[in-house]
C-alpha cells in the first residue's frame, strides 16, 4: 500500500464518479483518497503526500478553480501536478483551469479504456 | 335735382325797393347755393350764408377780396375765360368745376354766372352761384358702383318691362344663359323660358303689376343651346320715381352649380369630421377658428368649448414658446410637417402627437391663419417603448440561452460519464465474468453512450456557431497524430464491416490550428465514409498545396446522386430515401464541417457518384491567422 508514485488524491462531489475513477484507478494499483469538497481538497493536498491530484472543476463549495490557486498559492508551495477532469467542455473553462495553476485537463465522460494512461501520462508518471 | 336756382339779380349794389330788396335778401340769405357777386376785376363785393358754408369764409374775410383767393391755382385760367364770355353778356350755365375751401380742400362745384347790368344795361359785374355737388358726385360714384356690383355678380341679373321685354343683362346672365347683351336686350323674357312653363308667365307678369315680390322660388330655364338648367329665381318690382311699377328685376341662380358647390362643402365638412386625427383651424393669433370630432375626441374638448378659445389651451405650459416659432414659419408661407411633441387634453392628461400645420392663404395669397391635423401618436410610441423592451428581453433571453446551453453541456455529461464508464469497465471484466450476450449488450451501452455524447456536442458546437461564440483556439499540432486518432476510433465499426481504413500524411512538420476543431472535422468525414461504405476501402490522404493543408476522404460507398449534391451542407440534412432508416445521425455533421472548415478560413468540396462512391476535401491554412471581422465576413461570403 501507499506504492509511492501511486498515491492519488482524487476531488470528487459526484459519488458515481468517484466509484468510477477510484475503481480504474485502483485496477492500476494506485491508492485514491477522496475529498469531496473544495476545503477538504485543499486541507487534504497541504496535509496528506501525494504524486497528483485528479479535480472535478464544478464542486459544492469552493470551485475546482480556486482549489487549484489555493495549493498552489503562498506558503504552500506545492509543485505537485494538477489535472482537472471536467464536464465542461468549452475552451475558456480549459484556459481557466491552466491559469489557476492546474497543469493538465481532461473532459467528462472519460475514456475508461484509456484513462489510467492519461493520467499518468499528464502527471508525468512512468506507464505502468 | 337739376333744377336750378332761378337766375338771380343777387346782392346788388343798385338798391331795389325796400320791401322787394329785403326779401330778396332773405331769398339769398336762404338759399343752398353760395351766392357771391363780384366786379370785373374780381373783387367780391357780397357773399351769402351758403357761400361762408361752403367756402368757410366770412363776408367780412372775403367782400373787397379778390375771387382768384378761391380758385386752386392750376384752374385760374378758368376765370379769364369766364369773365371774356360775361363780358360779351353771355350767361355760364352749369359749368363744373373744383374750388378752394378756406381750409385749402377742394370742392366739388357747379358754377352759374350771370352778367349784372346797370341801369343802363351796361355790364358792371357777375353773379356767381355756386353749387356744392359734392353730395352729387357722391349719388353718381354710388351708381356705378351698383352696376359694377351688378357686373361682377355670380348670379344671373336681368330686368325686364311690364310687356315682358328684357331691359338689362349682366355679365352672370350671358355665362348662365349664353346669349350676349346685344343679341337679347329688347328680346321677350318668354325666349328663356321652356315650352311647357309657358303659361306661367302672364301670373309672373299681373302679379308684379300689383308690386308682389316673389322670393326664391325654383324652377327650370333654358340656354341658348338649349340645355335645361335648374335656377332659383327672384323676381322684385322696379317702381320710378313717382312710385309707378315700370318693371321687374330678376335675380337668377343656376342651381346646379350651387348644388355642386354644396355638395363639395358638405362632402369636404364630412370627410373632416370622419377624420381619426384631430383637423383645427386658427387664425395667425392663435384662435381656433374650427374644431373637428377628431379633435374633440383626442383632446376631449367640444367645439362649443373651443371655438373662439386660444390654442395655447391645448399646448403644455413648459412648451408656450413652440408656438411663436411655428407662427412664424407659418407667415413665411411654410408647412410643417410630422412634427413630434407633446399636447394637454382636457383632463391634463399629457399626449404625445403628431403635428402638420399648413398655412391657410386668402385669394391675394397672404397668409390669414393654419389648419392643424394633429395625430395621436401616443400609442405609437409607446408601441416603440414596448418593441425595444422587447428587444432588451430578447438580448437577455439570448444570453440566457448561452448560459444554459453551458451548464446543460455540463449537465448532461457527468451522467454519462458513469453510463459510458461504468459500461465499458463491466465489459473489460473488471467487474466478474461476461457471457458473450452480456459483452455485445455492453458495447451496445457503450457505443449508444458515446453516439448520445457526439449529439450533445454537435448541437452544442451549432448553437455557439450560431451565436457567433464559437472561438479558435489554434495550437501547434501534428496532422499526423489527429488522422491516427481518429482511425482508431473508428477501427471498431470499419472492422465489423470488414472495410480497410488507411491514410497517407505527406505533411510532417506541426501545422497551426485549432487542433480540436480538426479533428472534429476529420472524425466527421472518416466516420461518414465508416457509415455510408457497405463495403471496400476508406482512405485518408494529406497534402501540401503552397499554404494550404488539404485532406483527402475517399470511400467506396453508396454516392451521393447529383441532384443532392447542393443541398449536403444545409443543417439537419440527410440525403432522402432508405438512407433516411438505415442510418443514423442528426444530419448535422456535414453542415458543421462546413461551418468549422470556413471558421478555420479554409473550404470543403465533395465529388460523389452514386454506388461507385464520395470524396470529400477540404483545405485549410498551413498557419492560422485571426484575421479582422471585415476580412472574416468576406472569407464567410466567398
Amino acid at each position: 500500500m501507499n506504492e509511492p508514485g501511486k498515491r492519488v488524491l482524487l476531488v470528487e462531489d459526484n459519488l458515481e464518479n468517484q466509484y468510477l475513477t477510484t475503481l480504474l484507478l485502483e485496477g492500476e494499483g494506485y491508492t485514491v483518497t477522496v475529498a469531496g469538497n473544495g476545503l477538504d481538497a485543499v486541507q487534504a493536498a497541504s496535509e496528506g503526500d501525494f504524486d497528483f491530484i485528479l479535480l472535478d472543476l464544478q464542486l459544492p463549495d469552493i470551485d475546482g478553480f480556486e482549489v487549484a490557486r489555493r495549493v498552489r498559492g503562498p506558503g504552500a508551495g506545492k509543485q505537485i501536478p494538477i489535472i482537472a477532469v471536467s464536464a465542461f467542455a468549452r475552451g475558456s473553462e480549459r484556459r481557466q483551469a491552466y491559469a489557476a495553476g492546474c497543469t493538465g485537463y481532461l473532459e467528462k465522460p472519460i475514456d475508461a479504456d484509456c484513462f489510467v494512461a492519461q493520467v499518468q501520462c499528464l502527471a508525468g508518471m512512468p506507464a505502468s | 335735382m337739376e333744377q336750378s336756382s332761378p337766375p338771380l339779380p343777387g346782392a346788388t349794389p343798385v338798391p331795389p325797393p325796400l320791401p322787394a330788396r329785403l326779401l330778396l335778401s332773405a331769398i339769398v340769405d336762404s338759399s343752398d347755393d353760395a351766392i357771391v357777386s363780384k366786379t370785373f376785376d374780381g373783387t367780391i363785393t357780397s357773399w351769402n350764408r351758403a357761400a361762408q358754408r361752403i367756402f368757410g369764409y366770412t363776408p367780412e374775410e372775403m367782400i373787397g377780396q379778390s375771387v382768384l383767393r378761391l380758385i386752386p391755382p392750376e384752374l385760374q385760367h378758368e376765370e379769364t375765360t369766364i369773365i371774356a364770355r360775361l363780358r360779351k353778356g353771355e350767361r355760364i350755365e352749369h359749368f363744373q368745376s373744383l374750388r378752394r375751401r378756406k381750409d385749402g380742400s377742394l370742392v366739388p362745384v357747379s358754377l352759374t354766372i350771370s352778367p349784372i347790368r346797370d341801369d343802363h344795361g351796361n355790364i358792371v359785374g357777375a353773379s356767381k352761384i355756386a353749387r356744392d355737388i359734392s353730395e352729387h358726385k357722391r349719388t353718381a360714384d354710388a351708381a356705378s358702383l351698383l352696376a359694377a356690383i351688378v357686373e361682377s355678380s355670380q348670379d344671373a341679373i336681368i330686368s325686364k318691362d311690364l310687356s315682358g321685354r328684357i331691359t338689362t343683362w349682366n355679365k352672370a346672365a350671358e355665362i348662365t344663359f349664353g346669349y350676349t347683351e346685344a343679341e337679347i336686350i329688347g328680346q321677350p323674357i318668354s325666349r328663356l323660358i321652356p315650352p311647357e312653363l309657358q303659361g306661367t308667365e302672364p301670373q309672373n307678369l299681373s302679379g308684379l303689376r300689383a308690386g308682389e315680390r316673389v322670393g326664391h322660388y325654383e324652377t327650370v330655364r333654358v340656354r341658348k343651346d338649349g340645355e335645361r338648367i335648374d335656377v332659383s329665381v327672384t323676381v322684385s318690382p322696379i317702381v320710378d320715381a313717382q312710385g309707378t311699377i315700370i318693371g321687374a328685376s330678376k335675380i337668377i341662380c343656376a342651381l346646379g352649380a350651387q348644388r355642386r358647390a354644396e355638395q363639395a362643402t358638405r362632402l369636404l365638412a364630412a370627410i373632416v369630421d370622419s377624420s381619426d386625427d384631430a383637423i383645427i383651424s386658427k387664425t395667425l393669433t392663435g384662435v381656433i377658428t374650427s374644431w373637428n370630432r377628431g379633435a374633440e375626441r383626442i383632446f376631449g374638448y367640444t367645439a362649443d368649448e373651443m371655438i373662439g378659445a386660444p390654442i395655447l389651451k391645448l399646448i403644455p405650459p413648459e412648451r408656450h414658446n413652440e408656438e411663436p416659432n411655428i407662427v412664424s414659419r407659418l407667415q413665411r408661407g411654410e408647412r410643417i410637417d410630422h412634427y413630434q411633441t407633446v399636447r394637454r387634453r382636457k383632463n391634463g392628461e399629457l399626449i404625445d402627437v403628431s403635428l402638420t400645420v399648413s398655412p391657410i392663404k386668402d385669394s391675394t395669397g397672404r397668409v390669414i391663419g393654419a389648419s392643424k391635423v394633429a395625430r395621436d401618436i401616443t400609442q405609437e410610441k409607446k408601441a416603440v417603448a414596448q418593441l425595444a423592451l422587447a428587444n432588451e428581453e430578447l438580448r437577455r433571453a439570448h444570453q440566457m440561452k448561452s448560459e444554459f446551453l453551458a451548464i446543460m453541456s455540463h449537465e448532461l455529461r457527468t451522467p454519462l460519464n458513469s453510463i459510458i464508464g461504468f459500461a465499458t469497465v463491466m465489459r473489460q471484466g473488471r467487474s466478474g465474468p461476461l457471457t458473450e450476450e452480456q459483452k455485445k449488450q455492453l458495447l451496445l451501452i457503450q457505443s449508444s453512450g458515446k453516439h448520445l455524447l457526439h449529439l450533445i456536442n454537435d448541437v452544442l458546437d451549432l448553437s455557439r456557431i450560431e451565436a457567433g461564440k464559437m472561438e479558435v483556439e489554434p495550437e501547434e499540432f501534428l496532422i499526423g497524430d489527429v488522422v491516427e486518432e481518429a482511425i482508431r476510433i473508428l477501427e471498431l465499426p470499419a472492422a465489423q464491416k470488414s472495410l480497410k481504413v488507411s491514410a497517407d500524411v505527406a505533411v510532417t512538420g506541426p501545422i497551426f490550428s485549432d487542433r480540436k476543431r480538426v479533428f472534429q472535422i476529420v472524425l466527421n468525414l472518416l466516420n461518414n465514409a465508416v457509415k455510408f461504405t457497405p463495403a471496400g476501402a476508406v482512405k485518408i490522404e494529406v497534402t501540401r498545396d503552397g499554404q494550404d493543408i488539404v485532406v483527402t476522404v475517399r470511400d467506396t460507398g453508396i454516392g451521393i446522386p447529383r441532384d443532392k449534391h447542393r443541398d449536403l451542407f444545409q443543417a439537419f440534412h440527410q440525403v432522402e430515401g432508405s438512407a433516411r432508416r438505415r442510418y443514423e445521425g442528426t444530419g448535422l455533421g456535414l453542415y458543421l464541417c462546413k461551418q468549422l472548415v470556413t471558421l478555420l478560413h479554409g473550404r470543403i468540396e465533395m465529388e460523389s457518384e452514386v454506388q461507385r462512391g464520395s470524396v470529400f476535401t477540404f483545405r485549410i491554412p498551413e498557419r492560422y491567422q485571426a484575421v479582422s471581422s471585415a476580412a472574416e465576413a468576406q472569407l464567410t461570403e466567398a
